[in-house]
This record gives C-alpha cells, sequence and structure tokens, in this order.
C-alpha cells in the first residue's frame, strides 16, 4: 500500500520523510485488558483466527488450559494461565491475553532495516507490510515482549494487527468483540487510562488488591495495549510481562552511534584512499620487486 | 416483532359479547383479556398468560410511563406484566377474610362493597366478583387455593421436605443421620453392569465431570477450530496426588471405576487442594467429558478412546431423573 499518506507517522528503515510525521491527530486508539474480569474463554482467540483466516495450528497437551507455549504467525492472540499461590497459601489464576503492545516507540520499527516493512500509523498501530518484509529477523530482537513470529514458509514476519482493517473503518477490533464479559475495551488512549485508573482504584479500595494497578510501561513510550493486573509490582506473574521493557540498548546503539560510525569508517576509508592515491600516487614497482630477467 | 405479539395476545375470529359487562369485540379485533378466550374457535390466541399485551389499544408492553401513584411500588403503566398487568401474584392474600388489607399502609388490594368487585392499586389477581365471604382462596393456581410450605408427596417422590443424601458412591457416611447414607427413593438400573464401589474396594478418590467453554458436547470434537483449542483428553489432579503418584504433567494415567475405566494425560494443578473429610485426606479429581470414539484426535490415533461415562453411576434422581454424572469413587494410577 502507499505510504504516501498523512495516516503514518513512522516507517521501518525508510530513507527520506514520512508524510505523517510530526501531524498532530487528536487521539491513539488503545485497548485495555482488565485481567481481573478476564475468564480464559478464549473467545478472543478463536475471533482472531477467523477474523483473520488464519490456517489453523496443531497443539498438544502441555499441563496447562493454555493452547499453546507462545504466539504463532498464524496465532496472534494467546491467553496465558499462571498458577499463582500468594503468601497467605491462597491460590490466584492469573490469565492474560497476550498480544503486540503497539508500543509508541516501537523496538520492532527501530530495528527493521527493510523500508516500509513496518509502519505506525497516526492513530498509534504498528502493523507488518509483508510485501516489503525481507523476513531477517531483526524485529525479534528490537522487541521486548517478543511477538513477532516468523512464517518459514512465505518467509515474512507476523503480529496483531490491531485489526486495523477494522479500526479503520471505525469498529472495535474482533477480540473486542468476541469478548463475553467485556473485559476488553476500546477506545482513545486517554479514555481507557482513565477506565483503567478508576478499575485499579476499585480493586485497591474495596477489593483487598493493595498492589493492583495499569500496566503502560514508559520505557517503550507506552503501549496501545494497557492492563489492569491485581498486582502491577509483579507484571512477571502474569506469563512473564516485563516490569520494565525498553528497546534494546544494543539496537539502540547499532541504529544510532554505531549506524553513524559506520557510515563515517565507510566515508572515511574512501576519502582517505583517495587522498592517498593523490598524495603518494600509484603503487611504484622497485626493483626488487621485479621478476628476473632472462640473462640475470 | 409487533406482529408476533399481536398473535400472542389474540383476537377474535367472530363477534363476541361479554355476558357480564355487555361489552362487545369486533371480529379482527384483539382481546381484551383472556377472560375473552373461547374454546369454540370463536377466538385465536398464541398463549392465554399474554393475552391483553396488544390489546386495540396498541403494544402495552412498550408503555414507558414510571408514575407510582399509590407508592406501592405498582408502576401499573410501565410495561405490561403478565397475567393481565398483574404486578404481584395472589395479591388478594395481602387481605383478611372480609377483604379488607391485613396492613392499612400498603393497600395492594381490597374488597369494594359499592361495586361488590376486588379493586386496588394493583390488578387483583383473584375472580373480580367472589365476595370474601365464599371464601375462594387467593392462590388460584393450586387446586388447593391455598400456599404450599411443603410439597405434597405427590410432587416429590422423596418429599416432603428437602433432605440431604450422599452420593451413591460416596467416601463417608451421611454426616446428618449416617444409618439412611443415600437417598431411599434413588433410581437405579438394575442390570448386572450397574455396580457400586466403596472406599473398601479401593475406590478412594472422590470424581467429578464437567464441560469446557472451548468444546461444545460430543461434536467439537469434529471441529478443527475447538480442536486447536483443547486438542487431547486430560484429567485434573492435585499437586499431592501426582507428587503419591510419581506422576508429572502430560503423563497418562488411568481412572478406574468399578464399572469403567478412563486413560488421559494427567494435568497437574495447585487449583485443587486435598480436603480433610472425617479426619481422613481425600483427594478430588475431575475430567471432562469432551472427547470419545471417533473425532479429529481420535482418528489420528491420538487419544486413547475411552468414554466419560462408563465410569459414572447409572443411578438418577427420583425426581428429574439426573444421573449421577458429578459425584462418584474412583482409583488412580499410571497408565
Amino acid at each position: 500500500m502507499s505510504q504516501a499518506t498523512l495516516r503514518i507517522q513512522k516507517i521501518s528503515g525508510h530513507a527520506g520523510t514520512v508524510p505523517g510525521e510530526d501531524t498532530q491527530r487528536e487521539f491513539t486508539v488503545c485497548k485495555l485488558v482488565d485481567t481481573t474480569t478476564c475468564i480464559g474463554c478464549k473467545a478472543c482467540e478463536v475471533a482472531c483466527v477467523e477474523w483473520n483466516d488464519m490456517p489453523f495450528s496443531q497443539t498438544s497437551f502441555d499441563n496447562t488450559y493454555q493452547t499453546m507455549p507462545d504466539t504463532r504467525w498464524n496465532y496472534w492472540n494467546l491467553i496465558l494461565f499462571n498458577e499463582h499461590e500468594r503468601e497467605d497459601g491462597s491460590l490466584q489464576w492469573l490469565m492474560r491475553k497476550h498480544q503486540c503492545m503497539h508500543c509508541a516507540e516501537p523496538g520492532c520499527l527501530e530495528a527493521c532495516p527493510a523500508d516500509g516493512a513496518i509502519v505506525q500509523y497516526t492513530n498509534g498501530i504498528v502493523d507488518f507490510q509483508q510485501d516489503h518484509c525481507i523476513g531477517c529477523g531483526y524485529c525479534v530482537t528490537g522487541c521486548p515482549f517478543n511477538i513477532p513470529k516468523f512464517n518459514s514458509v512465505t518467509k515474512r514476519m507476523y503480529k496483531c494487527s490491531l485489526c486495523t482493517d477494522r479500526v479503520s473503518q471505525g469498529l472495535e477490533p474482533a477480540c473486542i468483540k468476541s469478548c463475553p464479559t467485556g473485559c476488553l475495551h476500546f477506545g482513545t488512549k486517554d479514555d481507557m487510562k482513565f477506565l483503567a485508573e478508576k478499575r485499579a482504584k476499585q480493586l485497591r479500595d474495596h477489593y483487598g488488591f493493595d498492589n493492583a494497578g495499569v500496566y503502560d510501561p514508559p520505557g517503550v513510550g507506552g503501549t496501545g495495549v494497557i492492563y489492569v493486573l491485581h498486582d502491577a509490582t509483579k507484571p512477571e506473574l502474569y506469563g512473564g510481562l516485563p516490569s520494565n521493557p525498553t528497546i534494546p540498548l544494543a539496537v539502540k546503539f547499532w541504529k544510532h552511534p554505531l549506524k553513524w560510525l559506520g557510515n563515517l569508517a565507510l566515508i572515511g576509508g574512501l576519502v582517505g584512499l583517495f587522498a592517498h592515491y593523490l598524495k603518494f600516487g600509484p603503487k611504484s614497482r622497485e626493483e626488487s620487486d621485479m621478476p628476473p630477467r632472462e640473462g640475470d | 416483532m409487533a406482529e408476533v405479539l399481536k398473535e400472542i395476545n389474540g383476537k377474535a375470529l367472530a363477534d363476541l359479547e361479554d355476558p357480564a359487562t355487555k361489552q362487545q369485540i369486533k371480529a379482527g379485533q384483539q382481546v381484551p383479556g383472556f377472560a375473552w378466550l373461547k374454546d369454540d374457535g370463536t377466538t385465536l390466541c398464541g398463549n392465554w398468560i399474554y393475552s391483553g399485551v396488544f390489546t386495540e389499544a396498541g403494544n402495552l408492553s412498550a408503555r414507558r410511563d414510571p408514575t407510582d401513584p399509590s407508592g406501592m411500588g405498582v408502576h401499573p403503566a410501565w410495561g405490561w406484566s403478565w397475567p393481565a398487568n398483574r404486578r404481584v401474584l395472589y395479591n388478594r392474600a395481602s387481605c383478611d377474610l372480609d377483604g379488607k388489607p391485613w396492613d392499612p399502609s400498603r393497600k395492594q388490594v381490597w374488597w369494594s362493597e359499592a361495586t361488590q368487585k376486588w379493586v386496588g392499586n394493583d390488578v387483583p389477581d383473584f375472580k373480580a366478583d367472589s365476595k370474601p365471604k365464599d371464601h375462594m382462596g387467593p392462590f388460584i393456581m393450586n387446586p388447593e387455593g391455598v400456599g404450599r410450605i411443603f410439597g405434597p408427596l405427590a410432587a416429590f417422590a422423596d418429599g416432603p421436605f428437602p433432605e440431604f443424601y450422599e452420593p451413591t458412591e460416596s467416601p463417608i457416611d451421611n454426616p446428618l443421620h449416617p444409618q439412611q447414607t443415600h437417598n431411599p427413593v434413588v433410581k437405579r438400573f438394575k442390570t448386572p453392569d450397574d455396580k457400586y464401589g466403596t472406599p473398601k474396594d479401593g475406590y478412594t478418590v472422590v470424581c467429578t465431570t464437567y464441560r469446557m467453554t472451548e468444546h461444545y458436547h460430543y461434536w467439537t470434537k469434529n471441529n478443527p477450530m475447538n480442536v486447536q483449542l483443547v486438542p487431547e483428553p486430560f484429567i485434573e489432579i492435585p499437586a499431592e496426588l501426582a507428587n503419591d503418584l510419581g506422576v508429572r504433567g502430560g503423563e497418562k494415567i488411568k481412572v478406574s471405576s468399578i464399572r469403567g475405566e478412563y486413560i488421559a494425560k494427567a494435568m497437574v494443578t495447585k487449583r485443587i487442594k486435598p480436603m480433610m473429610i472425617d479426619g481422613k485426606k481425600v483427594y478430588q479429581i475431575g475430567f471432562q467429558i469432551h472427547q470419545g470414539f471417533r473425532g479429529i484426535a481420535e482418528d489420528e490415533g491420538k487419544d486413547a478412546r475411552t468414554l466419560a461415562n462408563t465410569l459414572t453411576p447409572t443411578v438418577y434422581d427420583p425426581n428429574a431423573f439426573t444421573p449421577e454424572f458429578k459425584g462418584f469413587l474412583v482409583k488412580v494410577e499410571r497408565a
């Protein structure tokens, strides 16, 4: 699809300007997942597979209600189950809907070398454009949540698109539509933050969850998917949610200072080569270099 | 929707007249209420208790007048309540034998001497012209006309009072009365295969069966989407029991009752804890019913093709005939 549109604010691996960069948009969209009211019914998993017409995978029993160990190229949304025993001996069965977090500062986009393979729309959705993807897998290095998945047949990377095809037509994502308990909400980031903080306060004030809070990690500039957690001080209990995700230092180093150092080295090398030629001329052959002549 | 509601209300097929009030309705008109319905083919009605919901005045169920003139919470013009817009059933019981309300501050209905009819803030749930001295019972839908404190023997096989009994296969005697542990009128099948196990026979683990959100009864084992979500049958056992058996999650175990056996992978979980009953530690396990003999996984030879209900007892409730699928005794071992 054409990238000459104000709806895109960031393009991976792109030389030149991005039309939508620095434009003002009224709001960014956000999906709110309230883990405290999720029942792990997997309607959202099914809705995602059905809406995106994805082929079914082989799965096997793994001592858990969790459908599979991790998301796949054809399974973008997965409920992670964790039986957590608290200090007082009581048990919590924690369930978290796991999918792309649509970071405001996406590590995948930062790391991607292919022009236009990853775009970020002005509404915050981060989308993979498979027709530009070269399947290098650098996005996996950039992502602090380990989301992008490779399809070994098409050799492209895939992940949740926050139903950009639905959202752009004014519809809510498929997962939100299918949720029977209403623990999934969709709206503007401001509205979802407000709702999330309200729910977290209710959990703290009335339900004895003193550490309830909202997960919206600042290390990636905030995310397009936020969680209400019973215990916001321990996100790792919820299927390994990182407590302070950031774009890996190696990626940041590689794409900024190292890139320019590399460019400098390349240009400098060529310039140096040329300067040396100008000063010292071509390599002259000395007597000792010449092969012995006949009769010597 | 409105058309369907009109038919449910009912209409006259011929010109009708009410002999008492001399009120007349024409053929094709909606009947005002169930009192007009006849068994001679001159009226047509979808459901008598809803007769009166959609009269010639229109769709009364769509009314949204919240006023409550009596302050009794009746709201007579908000929607329409079956039967005949009566808001409290058997409301004649709110009055004494003379037709005077027991509580003068809460008058729902009363007998009016002047008009010789029952009237009130609510529509009387009673024969309107039945004089109080005739002592017609207020519980008009019961043959005896009065309310029931306990179920008559004809209604319950094990009435008149509800009572607690242990399931046919139980690890303990009935704590309320050990000499009658089981329901004396519970129904059992009587073929030689209908055996019942006891803890002394080695069946010491309590078992239950249930259903999952990811599957629906027995046909979703043929649907790739459901099979993707839950591909194989499994048996949920407490971590402590798994420890005792030396079983890890994912290893095959065999659960058997005196009637049959079920083989599937173990799901070792902390969610089920052992129980202390009568001073003894009792384990409970459970498994879901959805896999069976044919299906996607079954046809690929991926599971043992054992059926949940070969284990459950062939005992059923004497009133509702529900089988005892939810509580029985088994033993658990490695497969």
